[in-house]
């Protein structure tokens, strides 16, 4: 679910940046696309691997069960369990767009596209 | 369980990459059209094209570092990872890192390559219009 979630945060920075990112250019949006696209793509490669793994799932909460060379359906006490994973899932990936957004405000405050700072900085001085 | 570090460890390469055409570009070997600053119509530099690659690497590390921590994989201890305690889970941890990781980190670099390549014949393309059209 934490690669879902990032691919949509992903698709609407893409919009954004589409939209504004030519007339503020200022504000790099672009590092926050860089930043979640790369994460989704390297997500995107360990769910490929994970078809292949011992379980066969791409999310790795999908409600079914791989068992002696055959996919069968989640017992009810399995499916508590995959919803649990699901919900651990989704808190993991509001968790890491979360964590971009405080990156790019750090990267944003740092560069300071608005000379906030350093008008202030002559105006003391 | 570490396949993070593998582009982790490509970023340090491109880094020191960067740094090197960057201070090629100061000196003046590596040459553009167009060096005005701003001007839409001069080539990117080669240093931020490199960038872009270095941000991706390190922009999708550190977030792929942070799902590692919220898995309990990654400790702020020694040996800060957890699979490093003993030897068979270090053992399926470079196996991670060789397959999934190496995986990830050509993934990254293909896809930043197809973009560099869109980009050069787009330029092409247009190139060759505008001379077309002073032809004319």
């Amino acid at each position: 679910m934490h690669l879902v979630l990032t691919l949509i945060a992903t698709v609407a920075v893409f919009f954004l940046w589409y939209i504004l990112g030519r007339k503020h250019k200022k504000f790099h949006l672009e590092i926050l696309l860089i930043m979640l696209g790369a994460a989704s793509i390297m997500w995107m490669v360990d769910g490929f691997a994970g078809l292949f793994g011992p379980e066969r799932k791409f999310l790795g909460v999908e409600p079914y069960v791989f068992e002696a060379g055959a996919f069968r359906e989640a017992t009810a006490d399995e499916m508590v369990e995959f919803f649990y994973a699901g919900m651990n899932d989704i808190a993991l990936g509001l968790m890491v767009i979360a964590a971009a957004l405080v990156i790019y405000a750090v990267i944003v405050i740092i560069i300071d596209p608005l000379n906030l700072y350093r008008k202030k900085k002559e105006e003391n001085k | 369980m570490a396949c993070f570090t593998v582009t982790l460890m490509e970023a340090v390469a491109v880094s020191a990459a960067q740094i090197t055409v960057y201070a090629l570009e100061k000196k003046g070997v590596i040459k553009y059209e167009n060096k005005e600053d701003g001007d839409n119509s001069s080539d990117i530099k080669w240093s931020k094209k490199i960038g872009v690659l270095n941000g991706m690497l390190i922009g999708g590390s550190v977030l792929l570092a942070l799902e590692h921590v919220f898995h309990g994989e990654v400790t702020v201890f020694q040996p800060f990872l957890t699979a490093m305690s003993d030897a068979e889970a270090t053992a399926e941890m470079l196996q991670e890192m060789g397959t999934v990781g190496v995986a990830m980190a050509i993934s990254l670099t293909a896809i930043w390559g197809v973009g560099l390549l869109i980009y050069h014949l787009a330029r092409r393309k247009a190139k060759a219009k505008e001379a077309k059209k002073v032809l004319e």
